[in-house]
Formats: structure tokens, sequence, C-alpha cells
């Protein structure tokens, strides 16, 4: 899956539809295109069982603080590659299920506050040895 | 079958020419396990389908995406039609390096 390019404002959340989960990591990339005001997007992933159904959990990077994994674009990032890792991590982020969705969340201040984004397709893999 | 593929120190050895998929693509691997203090050097050739030869080697800097996973990145801009690596590991004998390379980002300017 992947988001192309859009304006997203500041105060939006967007949701992306679900997709199936193609490995227990991923590689999120992110671009900033262009921006106007300070916005700060933030990504995260939600994840859910093809067997549950509403909005899913958001998967954490530390399951112990209840710390949400994010991926993180400011004005003056331009591509932002982030990790999620999944099973017996040494990072301790919580895992993905059968399903996946990102959620984008923009912040700033002022009327006219926008970030023109895209997110490359996700790259998934499992992982090539014992944690 | 297993995920990786083992280069022993001495090997300079390039990967199968790909078709490019973008103008710009970024580029991962995996050093999945390591052997002794090797050095690992991956180099990203292109050329067009009309040229002969091993073509250009490109500018790509490789750096870790996360510290300790052992995952690395380079952008590389500017590709010709056809992309291929080149797999260099120096060191001392006995020396290796288990290694993947990930699926890579391809863009085209926005």
């Amino acid at each position: 899956m992947e988001l192309p390019g859009r304006r997203f404002a500041a105060g939006e959340t967007i949701y992306s539809d679900w997709y199936p989960r193609g490995g227990d990591n991923l590689i999120l990339r992110t671009e900033n295109i262009d921006s106007n005001g300070s916005p700060t997007v933030t990504i995260k992933v939600y994840t859910k069982n093809d067997d549950e159904t509403g909005d899913g959990d958001v998967i954490l990077s530390d399951p112990a603080m209840g710390t949400d994994w994010s991926l993180t674009l400011t004005s003056t990032d331009s591509i932002k590659t982030g990790l999620l890792t999944s099973g017996k991590s040494t990072t301790g982020i919580d895992g993905m299920k059968q399903q996946i969705r990102i959620v984008v969340e923009v912040t700033g201040t002022g009327t006219d506050t926008w970030m023109l984004a895209r997110v490359f397709p996700l790259i998934f893999f499992d992982a090539s040895k014992k944690a | 079958m297993y995920i990786g593929q083992t280069l022993l120190e001495g090997s300079n050895v390039f990967s199968p020419w790909l078709s490019r998929e973008a103008d710009n693509a970024i580029f991962s691997y995996e050093i999945i396990k390591s052997g002794g203090t090797p050095t690992f050097t991956v180099t990203v050739w292109h050329k067009n389908e009309e040229d002969t030869g091993e073509g250009d080697s490109l500018t790509a800097t490789f750096s870790e995406i996360v510290s300790g996973s052992g995952i690395y990145a380079a952008t590389v801009t500017g590709l010709k039609e056809l992309v291929r690596f080149e797999y260099d590991v120096t060191g001392s004998p006995g020396d290796y390096i288990l290694f993947r390379m990930l699926e890579s980002t391809a863009y085209n300017k926005a």
C-alpha cells in the first residue's frame, strides 16, 4: 500500500484502508514534498486480526510504557524512514497482526498550515534469524 | 533454502542487471551475521540498455536506518535504465558477511 502525494492540513487525521500484513517487519518511508507554516505529520500504524471488527489497536514502540510507534515528518525533513519490527524484538516493539493501516495525524498552528506529503509503498520482510 | 547470502573475505561480485523502476531509489540491505571484522561495501552501477560493459558507478552512501537494526539504506538519484550492485568484502582470511538485499523504494520526483 501507499498514499500518493496529497495535501494534509493541520488538524486533519487521515486513515488508510486496511491492508494485509506482508511480513512481520515493516520499513515505512514518507516524503515531505512541500509545506506551508510549520506542520508536523505523525504517522502511526494500527493493526487487527482478520476475525476482528473495529478500529484495531495502535502499534506500540514500547509496550511496557504504552508509547505509540510513530514516524514524524516536519517541514524541514525530506524523506524519512521508519523501521517497525515484530516478535522477539530487542526494541520491544509490539507486532503487527494480520491487517494493518496507517494513520496520518497533522498538527500545527495557523489557518493555512499544511504539508504535501506521500507515503511510499510499504516494505514488508520477515526476520532472517532468531532474535 | 535460507534467507541471505554469504560472501567470504576477498569476494568481489556483481548482481544481475535489473530494470530501473523509477528515476530515483532507496536501496536497502541487511547484515544478518558476520564473522571476524570484515568491511562490506555495496556499490550501485547503472547503464542504459543500449550500452555494453560494466556501466558507471554511482555515489551511494549506505547508513544504518535505525541504530542496531543491521539494516542499511542509501538514496541514489538519476538512475539509467539498468541497475546492478557490486558487493565487496575485505578483511582477514575467514572473515565473512551473511546479508540480504531488501525491497527498494523506487520513486520519481514529486
